[in-house]
């Protein structure tokens, strides 16, 4: 068990008093001290919102990238050192709007990555425009009478595009999230983790007070089975009265992409030499070519 | 893709994502690429200020078709010189060269990276869809391994991490504004990057005397890429009537074109570049003080580089021998212009 004080920055957040993103922050770095990781072993890759400074405010390797591009440039890192535990700490503007396209991607290749979305439902750092997981019907700075939209349905997405480990969590409950993390941080290919964040300052709607009484724990729901991808999407649609969090559906029997890539066979791409070919190897491309 | 040269390629999505690939695995240490023409570059352009405030090196080709939009999407131009020099909002150095031969290609392959990682920030390969096409029998000796070399640059080595006694200073502001990068993965080379502005730390931080600081520190580099641009090569004599000006491409057909010049009797030379920016300017200005007649050639509508040298140097090439209709230019086309002119 590693020291959750090994990741204290000296930078203190910019994050709104009673923020779910302290939540959220406090449950990545206990899941890494709990797994035994140091702030080297690991890269936090963000994008823009308030969500995506966490990097910033954690002693680790990090990277604060452009908005709705976090996946992609994880996907570089992981390709270049799969030695890496990279995890992805954004927000659900920069998850669900400009970078949908790039999770479904992940998703379909079944890359290395924790996807930790911090889903607060509205877009806080630029204060207060309704974002793509908003309830249809969210009056908002920007849709005075009521977002048109149906929300996004990112767990059910990520299902569709054949993610492999798909989970919900909420900054409420510390030791559910923090187990969630730990668990994705142990899978094999991508792992989504949808997490509800209350926004105290923008989002009144789903507050603390909204969440508590109606999240319930699917693994204490009888006969659920996180291999069952149909049933998995049933409970990824569901949302209102009841709303399902812990793992969704989870399977083991799909390598991840890294694995598949021959030039990692022999490890990650950083760690094999970079020189001057051989004149064998010189020969032989040129052989390539007459 | 055999394995056996320690190369990974992946196809992502689309541009974006694979400008921002290259971000991340240039950042993770290794030596990362992304090709692509005109179209797609217009997507990586935030990557490549993303590479430009968190002084990443990358490399983009760019293989130049006829736009703008799809245009002529499988043909030629140079249209897209101004394009590349200021592809992205702010102003950070970065490094474009335009290869025009076989042999130029090959030796700004290895150049690129070699500038990339030495200037940490993106460089631009500027080919174009007649050069990346076209096929061209050389002797096996004309691709030049012995010249090859691999400069990593101001990179931290294990031994020197290890023997950090202060915090790693990722952005440390120096006198030629390039900083030791260490590859993430050393305990003592922990540190997270941003594209927000950022302290000697990598922190994030608005403060006007950092922010003053750091973009000095960054456009140094420029200065100091300088010293390592090439000269633009003069072919044909030293004393000539005529002298050509091209860039890229143009260098077979204009070669020819000078060559069948000489063998008629006239003076004709040209002046032909790869480096393109940092803008080789004083050798520039030095060779065309003292040409006579100048004529700028070039695959496009404006004369790009007849403007780029104005801006430079304050010279002016008045005469220009245009191509924008998708197709490569030609030397029967460069010398029916040529007496056309005069």
């Amino acid at each position: 068990m590693g020291n959750v004080k090994d990741f204290a920055s000296p930078v203190r957040p910019t994050w709104c008093t009673g923020c779910g993103n302290f939540g959220i922050w406090n449950a990545v770095k206990r899941a890494m001290a709990q797994l035994d990781l140091a702030p080297h072993q690991v890269m936090l890759v963000s994008g823009i919102g308030c969500d995506s400074k966490l990097p910033d405010y954690t002693h680790a390797n990090g990277f604060l990238s452009l908005h709705g591009r976090t996946v992609p440039v994880a996907t570089g890192i992981k390709l270049a050192n799969h030695g890496l535990k990279v995890i992805c700490t954004h927000g659900d503007g920069d998850a669900y709007a400009e970078g949908l396209g790039h999770m479904m991607h992940a998703a379909r290749r079944n890359i290395g990555l924790v996807d930790i979305v911090q889903d607060n439902r509205i877009y806080g750092l630029t204060k207060g425009q309704y974002s793509p997981t908003s309830d249809q019907g969210r009056v908002s700075k920007t849709s005075p009478w009521g977002a048109l939209e149906e929300p996004v349905h990112p767990l059910a997405a990520a299902l569709a595009a054949g993610a492999t480990f798909v989970a919900r969590s909420w900054s409420g409950d510390l030791d559910h999230l923090v187990d969630v993390i730990a668990r994705a941080l142990q899978h094999r290919g991508y792992a989504l983790i949808d997490v509800l964040q209350p926004c105290v300052t923008f989002n009144r709607a789903n507050s603390y007070d909204f969440y508590r009484p109606r999240v319930y724990k699917l693994q204490d729901e009888p006969g659920y089975d996180p291999t069952d991808q149909a049933a998995a999407f049933q409970r990824a649609l569901e949302w209102g009265e009841r709303i399902p969090i812990g793992i969704f559906y989870q399977v083991e029997n799909r390598p991840s992409y890294e694995e598949r890539v021959p030039a990692l066979q022999v490890g990650p791409l950083v760690k094999q030499p970079l020189g001057k070919l051989s004149p064998q190897q010189i020969e032989a491309l040129r052989a390539e070519y007459v | 893709m055999r394995s056996s040269y320690g190369v990974v390629i992946a196809q992502v999505e689309d541009e974006i994502a694979a400008a921002c690939a290259v971000v991340g695995a240039a950042h993770a240490g290794v030596r990362a690429m992304a090709p692509t023409s005109g179209g797609g570059f217009c997507l990586m352009v935030e990557a490549l200020g993303l590479a430009g405030m968190t002084e990443t090196p990358i490399v983009i080709y760019e293989a130049q078709r006829p736009g703008p939009s799809t245009g002529l999407a499988t043909r030629t131009e140079q249209g897209d010189l101004w394009f590349v020099l200021h592809a992205s909002h702010g102003e950070f150095p970065r490094i474009v060269l335009a290869p025009g031969t076989v042999e130029q290609a090959f030796e700004t392959g290895w150049r690129a990276f070699n500038l990339a990682e030495r200037y940490q920030g993106p460089v631009i390969v500027l080919a174009d869809h007649f050069l990346a096409t076209s096929l061209r029998d050389v002797p096996p000796e004309a691709l030049d391994f012995d010249r090859v070399t691999i400069d990593r640059g101001a990179l931290l080595s294990e031994a020197e991490l290890e023997a950090l006694v202060e915090n790693y200073r990722r952005y440390a502001l120096t006198e030629n504004g390039i900083s030791a990068r260490a590859i993430p993965g050393h305990p003592k080379g922990v540190y997270s990057a941003t594209s927000d502005e950022h302290d000697e730390h990598g922190h994030i931080e608005e403060d006007a005397t950092n922010r003053r600081l750091m973009m000095e520190k960054r456009m140094r580099k420029l200065e100091e890429a300088r010293k390592a641009v090439n000269s633009p090569a003069l072919y044909g004599a030293q004393k000539a009537e005529i002298t050509f000006i091209g860039w890229g491409s143009t260098y077979g057909p204009l070669r020819t074109a000078v060559d069948r010049l000489n063998a008629q009797g006239e003076q004709a030379n040209m002046l032909h570049f790869v480096d393109l920016w940092p803008f080789p300017a004083a050798p520039t200005a030095q060779i065309l003080a003292t040409a006579k007649r100048t004529i700028a050639v070039e695959n496009n509508y404006s004369g790009q580089i007849a403007d780029l040298i104005r801006m430079a140097t304050g010279y002016h090439i008045a005469e220009r021998i245009l191509k924008y209709d998708g197709r490569p230019l030609s030397p029967e086309y460069i010398l029916e212009n040529v007496k056309r002119k005069e």
